[in-house]
């Protein structure tokens, strides 16, 4: 079985393809995918590369709406 | 004293006792003996809350009471009401103690008759899960019962999980044609114990037998099955039985069957065993792209299990709306179709071969050799994920599989954020949550550490070992560890205590120095992690490479660790210019590396490893006086991963001082499209004069990702060449192309290209989906009087409330109302619109059947 959580998480070669078109979002959430953010980075939660599908979009719509305006890209390092 | 030398005493009889390896310390001998007196000693008595104590919880192997020898089916399929009329014969013994009844798992099942296969009736008992068989007698281990049930199955879901996101065994797609074009379907996915939904078994990974598949279809479909299939016969009315026999045992939930309109595509035999693509017709010429090196792969994995592949042919399909990534049923490999793409899209593309890699390696770690129950999947699953790396690093090379196990690294430890258990897990709450970063990806790196522990040799020849013993049965992780330690002669308690049964992983802080008095290296490791959720100390068996100034290769030596802080000192007749503990890099832990920039400079120069460069390159700080020249020579590193990191290192002030030519021409000749694609996406950034010329170039590359960025650059250095040629594109279907185009669009403002995002939005998925939808919406609102807002809603609309179209599809649909919503708050004109999108958002919710996504929705 090759699950669900992997697929999301390859999802982010998508998004790192889709940096590529000057979308300053999406080149945020390919780091989000990449690294988790720590908490004590001050921000209200990390985006983690494992995770469901259904997780995937709960995480990817708070991740677009709340977060990605509001922060620095430095946070999204390692 | 008396009581303080016996207390003494007790604890270092406790610390001998236990034997663990959580033990530091152990006192020195007592020199001094004394005559003690005696000691009594009294429980307390059990208090209130004591009462309460249990036992932990264990989930035990299944208990077998028969044994299933045989299987045959004769299956035909009514598409209207999404049911299985089913024919079993199945041939059993009881297992060691007599019995007199048959307990058969068949969930959601109408019989019609249960009976013995010459014909006499049986009684039975059902309670819709299982269905208990009277015998008439007694049956004991040296008989053999047959019994043929025909029954009605109607496959129905009880939930799902992270992985496997529903459980109803047999899928119907599309089965009444009411989907538009989507093809029409039947496939299943019996892992864990969902294939009792369409044929009675005992559903347990412990039961294992061979089968026979009759499939009556009709004539248009091609059907696929585990085994050959020995015979086609056409019958009257229309329909087609395919007569499908696999001859080797295999567990339950490793049956399969696919019916579709497929396209079949042979490949070469592997040794003789035919190699086939099931694929949708307009992607046959793909086939091969798809499910990359399949012959190759047999042959490789063949080789380094020292195993020859143990099954009669190997196929592989893709299937509409399948509930997870791919499964390894038993010579029917099914995938989801988020593999199904062009050759072109799929170059540089590592996944296919990836998941192709995971689930053939499954054919000799999970179908030939069993977990024996779900508590040990990771005998299954850490092997499947290890044969990723073992492919990457044979067809690649190290740097390629190096970089594919941090990522493998670092999905295990953020999900470990989240809670850590043994990886050989008795106390699951619920069975499918084995399938977890546990399972899967620590699973293959304790399997990558044991490798580096005893060696490639003893490594290869324990699996040899390990599949010779345990071929076609169920397997414990006792029986993995007894395999490697028939092997070395070793005991491999230590390493499979700490790694298998017990949980969690050391935090290691690594301070270097040197003792000039000495001559020696001093490396101190400190292990920080939480000792009372995990072992306070892991023992390590690792190497260190130490580089002298001038020499032209590091020392590498030996060491033990077994410490919760040990001083590790090293013969160095000069202070060293480089430590590299773990010089390997196979350790799972997290890392403290306390390094010096110059040592990680001299660590980027002189260090071999992928992960050597990766971690100087990432540490090292751009003001750091010899970052620019380290990066200058990173951007001609011979692996793509260092130079693609390097380009994201780029920076105005580096720019100035690194060789720009050298960017230009990774952006024109880079082998990888991800180099080239990240060049320009730099260039087209800093400014550079070469970047128009090469962004118009770059849109007649072959990969997609170099096109797309070609594009985005254009238009971002000439608006108005940039419209035209995403005008010359905006027939493409690629998903990447479709996006950028539509951010192209978006950026104009002009709503003469609403068309495009008509034409498109209900083609594009996954995540590109909420961003292509955004693009549409800033579209929208980029016109004030808002004209074709109403139709927009509509389209929304219809597109989150229908169910056919996918969730991502969906809650771009959602979001992006919400969004015109706010947008158009600010709009005089806004009321006549905003009750039409509060109807939308409202009739989205109510028809959305997702219940995650229905959660999500409360938030609009």
């Amino acid at each position: 079985m090759f699950p669900l959580f992997e697929i999301v998480r390859e999802n982010r070669e998508d998004c790192k393809i889709s940096s590529t078109t000057k979308n300053p979002e999406c080149y945020r959430a390919r780091d989000f995918f990449v690294y988790f953010v720590p908490q004590t980075d001050g921000l209200p939660f990390g985006i983690r590369a494992h995770i469901s599908y259904g997780q995937a979009l709960t995480e990817l719509y708070i991740l677009n709406t709340f977060i990605l305006p509001n922060i620095n890209r430095h946070y999204c390092l390692p | 004293m008396k009581f303080q030398i016996l207390g003494i005493s007790l604890l270092s009889l406790i610390i001998v006792a236990c034997g663990t390896p959580k033990v530091v310390i152990m006192e020195e001998p007592l020199l001094e003996q004394r005559q003690l007196d005696t000691l009594y000693v009294t429980a307390p008595p059990i208090t209130e809350d004591e009462k309460d104590y249990e036992l932990p919880l264990y989930n035990p192997s299944y208990s077998r009471t028969v044994d299933i020898l045989h299987t045959k089916l004769d299956l035909s399929f009514n598409w209207e009401k999404e049911e299985v009329l089913g024919k079993a014969d199945l041939t059993l013994t009881p297992y060691f103690y007599p019995t007199n009844t048959v307990e058969l798992d068949a969930k959601g099942f109408t019989f019609n008759s249960i009976q013995f296969t010459d014909g006499t009736p049986l009684r039975y008992e059902y309670d819709g899960r299982k269905v208990a068989i009277q015998l008439p007698r007694s049956y004991t281990r040296v008989d053999t019962i047959r019994l043929a049930i025909d029954y009605v199955a109607q496959p129905r879901p009880d939930g799902g999980s992270d992985a496997i996101t529903s459980d109803k065994g047999l899928f119907f797609i599309n089965p009444r044609g009411e989907e538009g074009d989507k093809p029409q379907q039947i496939w299943t996915q019996g892992e864990t114990e969902n294939n009792s939904r369409w044929f009675p078994t005992v559903d347990k990974p412990n039961e294992r037998c061979t089968q026979e598949m009759y499939l009556t279809v009709e004539d248009r479909f091609l059907t696929l099955s585990n085994g050959l299939l020995l015979s086609s016969t056409k019958n009257d009315n229309g329909t087609r039985t395919d007569y499908w026999k696999m001859d080797q045992p295999h567990a339950p939930y490793l049956f399969m069957i696919a019916i579709g309109e497929f396209a079949k595509v042979e490949d070469a035999p592997y040794n003789g065993k035919p190699v086939n693509y099931y694929v949708e017709p307009e992607f046959e010429e793909h086939a091969k792209a798809i499910y990359p090196h399949t012959p190759e792969m047999l042959g490789f994995f063949s080789e380094i299990t020292g195993t020859e592949y143990p099954w009669s042919k190997y196929s592989q399909v893709i299937v509409r709306d399948f509930v997870s990534g791919a499964m390894e049923n038993t010579t029917g490999v099914i995938f989801g179709d988020f593999i199904q793409h062009t050759e072109r899209e799929l170059i540089d593309e590592l996944t296919n071969e990836k998941i192709v890699a995971h689930e053939m390696f499954h054919h000799w770690f999970g179908d030939f050799v069993t977990c024996e129950s779900w508590a040990n999947l990771t005998l299954n699953e850490g092997f499947a994920n290890y044969s990723e790396y073992l492919w990457l690093e044979h067809k690649y090379g190290r740097d390629e599989a190096d970089q594919h196990l941090l990522a493998e690294w670092e999905g295990y430890l953020s999900s470990a954020r989240e809670g850590i258990h043994p990886l050989i897990h008795y106390g699951y709450a619920d069975k499918e949550n084995m399938f977890d970063a546990h399972s899967y990806n620590k699973g293959g790196a304790v399997l990558h550490m044991l490798r580096k522990t005893i060696g490639d040799e003893a490594f290869f020849a324990g699996l040899q070992r390990y599949l010779h013993d345990n071929a076609y049965s169920a397997v414990e992780v006792d029986e993995l560890r007894m395999a490697f330690e028939d092997i070395t002669g070793e005991d491999l308690h230590w390493f499979f205590d700490q790694w298998y049964m017990n949980e969690g992983q050391p935090t290691l802080n690594i301070d270097y120095g040197y003792d000039i008095n000495t001559q020696e290296a001093v490396v101190t490791v400190k292990q920080t992690q939480d000792g009372r959720k995990m072992p306070p100390v892991f023992q390590l068996l690792t190497e260190v490479d130490v580089y002298l100034p001038g020499q032209d290769a590091p020392v590498r030596h030996e060491v033990l660790i077994n410490q919760r802080q040990q001083e590790v000192r090293l013969p160095a007749a000069t202070a060293p210019a480089l430590v590299i503990f773990d010089a390997e890099r196979s350790i799972l832990a997290k890392w403290e590396d306390n390094k010096t920039q110059d040592q990680l400079a001299y660590q980027f120069l002189n260090a071999p490893l992928f992960l050597d460069r990766y971690q100087a390159l990432n540490e090292l700080e751009d003001n750091y006086p010899a970052f620019d020249a380290i990066l200058q020579k990173a951007l001609q590193d011979p692996f793509y991963g260092i130079r693609a990191l390097a380009l994201s290192r780029l920076s105005e002030e580096t720019s100035s001082s690194v060789s720009l030519e050298l960017v230009a021409k990774l952006a024109e000749e880079d082998d990888h499209s991800e180099v080239r694609s990240t060049a320009l996406m730099a260039l087209t950034e800093i400014g550079h004069d070469q970047a128009y010329t090469l962004a118009e170039k770059a849109i007649d590359a072959r990969p997609y990702s170099v096109v797309s960025t070609g594009l985005s650059s254009l238009y971002q250095l000439n608006p108005q060449e940039g419209l035209a040629a995403a005008d010359k594109m905006s027939s493409e279907t690629n998903a990447q192309l479709v996006a950028t185009v539509g951010d192209i669009y978006a950026e104009s403002s002009d709503q003469k290209y609403l068309p495009y995002f008509d034409k498109n939005l209900g083609n594009v998925d996954g995540f590109g989906a909420l961003n292509f939808f955004e693009s549409y919406g800033s579209l929208l609102l980029a016109d004030d009087s808002g004209a074709n807002i109403e139709k927009a809603v509509k389209r929304l609309k219809a597109i989150g409330t229908n169910m056919g179209q996918s969730p991502w599809a969906r809650i771009a649909s959602i979001k992006t109302l919400s969004e015109l919503k706010s947008g158009l708050a600010e709009n005089a004109l806004a009321t006549q619109w905003l009750s039409a999108i509060d109807q939308a958002i409202e009739a989205i919710k109510v028809a959305e059947t997702n219940p995650q996504l229905k959660g999500i929705y409360q938030q609009f």
